[in-house]
């Protein structure tokens, strides 16, 4: 009946939200010192799946058994005391308050009514000194990277004794370098017999960290099994249901054309510091101009800028020869430079509004008629981009939040294809997208490239980087350290530049 | 999951449909059990009643889609209209009366320009809340009026002031008419100009607006602009209806209005809202103070009422929202 082997098992779990099975009769064997990688597309369940585990969802059949026990009706509070501890997709930590104040939030310990703050730092840095994270624990949390905020739950997790941590997609928010760091953490927490369940979109992070795999797609169980008994080309068709050939459907043949967009010695200055210095670079039509470097190296904050998002210190852009005075993105998007930014929900979409709405948003004057927006016209626009970019909706008088991340992303950029763009900014633009989604937005690349467009795409993923890139620039603090031919790029030469330490 | 049959919704559904059942229901309720409601005299009468406040509702609405707020509005028609009135006074010798209200009016209307535009123009430049901001006009218009005024109410205008809030064109009262025609002037202005969409976008979500080349700043300062004109002819309409210009009415007008915007559907967090919403939650909140009155309820209750009835209206609204978001 319970098999002690592992150290969690679900079992059968049926998940349904009003109009749809989120889980379909999923199984799910943890063994202790493992790491078990949940693999699926976006929307196959994998989400619900842990919040299942962790108590934020009831299931609605199906059994859960902790340490060959079986396991009721849970909450969240429950699975924690149990040791199962979950490291969200987004960290909310308390930006102000110290490393200390957040491991401890409310479960200081306590000198009768008062804090005693002796011990809560003192503990702290214990724990941080055994996990060798390498922080102070007075520093505040605004001081550390969202790699180090994670660091940071982790040491959370352990200090309440987790045996089991989930972690969903902890490596999208973070640049390859940091990465290590994390992944060095989860080997070690692996070593001591804790269970890890990872969650990533990433095929060379799944083969570098996986002991076991457990596949879902549309919220059924396919399989699980060893790591070893994957590849990467298996996983996907295992995950999709189909073979994709080409993960990056690059074309090779696409015209490059004449200098479209040229920036020179742009630079950006901050009052606590500059975010970027001397940038020049040129970008031709039809190319992809590849940006890579760590998080932190100033990529989304010099495209920002340029977009007229924030202001530069100094610096010009032209544009087909002609010097542009950007103050605002109004400037911009007059000029034709598009931006897609990295956040989709906060900087891409009105979420509350129709897919109509967002889509008229920025060229809304194509459709003004005597002052008077036209609304059967967007609808004819709307449904044309619709059909062009597959976008899936029921119809596109729906909410915009009510979409999954790659057919937002979609939305996103109808919003600009209905307009003439010359250069379009994209930000992390498969970010958190499923693999079938991901592979249609790099073909719309190449096929806007092929139009003529000039395309910047900033990628921390290096496969995306190599794979869609004509050339590829190399920033690190703020500055260019390089600038690589597409045949001159390796994952090598890359990183090589990007970690290259700068001589002030 | 998109292609997901659509369920019932109680929470959708209400966000449709329910400030239009509450009337139904509520004017089906004051038919049966307040004696003399039923009435095209009583009916009427509510409609001049609310027109003050169903104006000022119309403005205060385009400032409340933004995630925006106007407190200010009592003290700001008490201004205006005082203001309208010793113009009107001060020309209507020279001039002749028809056209000292043409001047008495456009007088109101640019001050009412000059109010929002400052409303919008500080909010915007330093980045203050707006609430803090009306909150500093709401003494210093009612402070304006009473300097200028002396404390003590204007009167000496020709009837044909008095005309606009107490006059009828046939069986219709002239407030209603101007009422009817800010109705589907600011129908138009919402749902089908460019800036009515950037509007929604900006409340919504300004970065996302930004980010589509809006300029989320002239958005707020363009929908004070309208926040005071609607305020000027309300003042002037409100004045009128008195027959004297009263530098300390209007009091807790602004609560009106918003409760209108609020009963209506608006949300308080920007981001949505509907013109005839705030007409409709306008008549309720008409048809209880109504009822109220016939029945003879003490004013100090009627008071308590106004308050819960806010208040009842935005924990439906954040409710509602909520199991439409879980139904999600």
């Amino acid at each position: 009946m319970q098999n002690p082997e592992y150290l969690l098992e679900m079992r059968n779990i049926v998940k349904v939200f009003p109009g749809v099975r989120a889980l379909d009769g999923v199984n799910l064997k943890v063994r202790p010192g493992k790491v078990h990688v949940i693999c699926g597309e976006n929307g196959a369940g994998k989400s619900t799946l842990m919040k299942t585990i962790n108590g934020t969802y009831v299931a609605d059949e199906g059994e859960m058994f902790f340490k060959g026990q079986p396991v009721g009706k849970h909450t969240v509070e429950d699975t924690i005391k149990m040791g199962i501890a979950m490291i969200y997709q987004e960290l909310n930590p308390v930006m102000d308050m110290t490393i200390a104040e957040n491991v401890y939030l409310g479960r200081e310990p306590m000198k009768g009514i008062f804090v005693d703050y002796g011990k809560l730092y003192s503990d702290t840095q214990t724990l941080l000194d055994q996990l060798d994270i390498p922080y102070n624990a007075h520093q505040t949390m605004r001081e550390l990277s969202i790699a180090g905020h994670q660091l940071i739950e982790i040491a959370k997790a352990i200090s309440m004794n987790a045996q089991v941590i989930i972690m969903d997609e902890p490596s999208s928010a973070i640049a390859d370098a940091e990465i290590e760091v994390l992944f060095g953490q989860i080997f070690r927490l692996r070593e001591q017999g804790v269970a890890i369940l990872y969650i990533t979109h990433k095929m060379d992070e799944i083969f570098r960290i996986a002991d076991e795999i457990t596949i879902i797609r549309d919220g059924r169980w396919i399989e699980s099994g060893p790591a070893s008994d994957y590849d990467a080309g298996k996983l996907v068709a295992r995950m999709v249901g189909r073979e994709i050939t080409n993960v990056f459907p690059k074309e090779n043949d696409i015209p490059i054309g004449d200098v479209v967009l040229e920036v020179k010695n742009l630079t950006q200055e901050k009052p606590d510091g500059g975010r970027f210095r001397d940038i020049s670079f040129q970008l031709r039509a039809g190319e992809i101009l590849g940006f890579s470097g760590l998080v932190g190296a100033g990529r989304s904050e010099l495209m920002r800028a340029i977009f007229g998002l924030d202001r530069l210190t100094s610096g010009e852009v032209y544009l087909n020869g002609q010097r542009l005075n950007i103050r605002h993105t109004a400037d911009a998007v007059k000029a034709g430079i598009a931006m897609v930014s990295e956040d989709r929900k906060g900087y891409g979409l009105v979420l509350g509004r129709s897919i109509h709405d967002n889509v008229s948003l920025v060229n809304l004057d194509q459709f003004l008629h005597g002052g008077l927006v036209n609304d059967s016209e967007i609808d004819r626009k709307t449904e044309e981009m619709v059909k062009l970019l597959q976008i899936k909706i029921a119809n596109q008088n729906v909410a915009a939040s009510t979409l999954s991340g790659g057919n937002q992303q979609k939305v996103v950029l109808a919003k600009w294809l209905i307009g003439d763009v010359k250069v379009m900014i994209l930000d992390e633009p498969t970010r958190g997208i499923d693999v079938g989604a991901k592979s249609e937005i790099h073909k719309l690349m190449c096929r806007f490239a092929r139009e003529g467009m000039a395309i910047i795409m900033i990628s921390s993923e290096l496969p995306e980087i190599l794979g869609m890139s004509d050339r590829v620039v190399v920033m690190q603090e703020g500055q260019i350290n390089g600038i690589l031919n597409r045949s001159e790029a390796t994952q090598e030469s890359i990183m090589t530049l990007a970690t290259k330490g700068r001589s002030k | 999951m998109e292609k997901t049959k659509e369920k019932f919704n109680f929470g959708k559904f209400y966000g449709k449909y329910g400030t239009f059942l509450l009337l139904v229901v509520i004017f089906l309720a004051a038919c049966l059990f307040v004696p003399d409601f039923f009435g095209k005299d009583n009916l009427t009468n509510i409609l001049r009643q609310i027109a003050v406040v169903t104006i000022l509702g119309f403005g205060v609405e385009f400032v409340i889609i933004l995630g925006h707020i106007n407190v200010a509005l009592g003290s700001e028609i008490a201004l205006i209209g005082c203001v309208s009135c010793m113009v009107m006074v001060a020309v209507q010798g020279s001039m002749g009366a028809g056209m000292a209200l043409v001047v008495s009016i456009l007088s109101a209307l640019a001050l009412g320009l000059l109010i929002g535009g400052i409303n919008g123009f500080v909010i915007t430049k330093f980045d203050i809340p707006a609430f803090i901001m009306t909150l500093a006009v709401t003494t210093v218009a009612r402070g304006g009026a009473l300097l200028l005024t002396g404390g003590k109410p204007v009167s000496g205008m020709d009837s044909i002031y008095k005309s606009i809030g107490q006059g009828y064109v046939g069986p219709i009262p002239i407030s209603v008419i101007i009422l009817l025609i800010l109705f589907v002037i600011c129908w138009v202005i919402l749902n089908k100009t460019r800036f009515g969409r950037h509007l929604f976008a900006v409340g919504g979500n300004a970065n996302a607006a930004e980010a589509s080349g809006i300029k989320s700043k002239s958005v707020v300062r363009k929908a004070f602009l309208i926040d005071g004109l609607m305020a000027a002819i309300a003042g002037v309409l409100f004045m009128s209806r008195m027959g004297t210009g009263q530098p300390s009415a209007g009091v807790s007008y602004e609560f009106d209005a918003i409760t209108a915007c609020v009963v209506g559907g608006t949300s308080l967090a920007g981001g949505s809202g509907t013109i005839t919403g705030t007409l409709i939650g306008a008549v309720i909140v008409g048809i209880i103070n109504n009822a109220q009155n016939l029945l003879g309820i003490n004013a100090y209750w009627q008071q308590i009422v106004k308050g819960l009835i806010i208040l009842v209206a935005v924990i439906v609204d954040v409710v509602t929202k909520r199991a439409a978001a879980k139904a999600k």
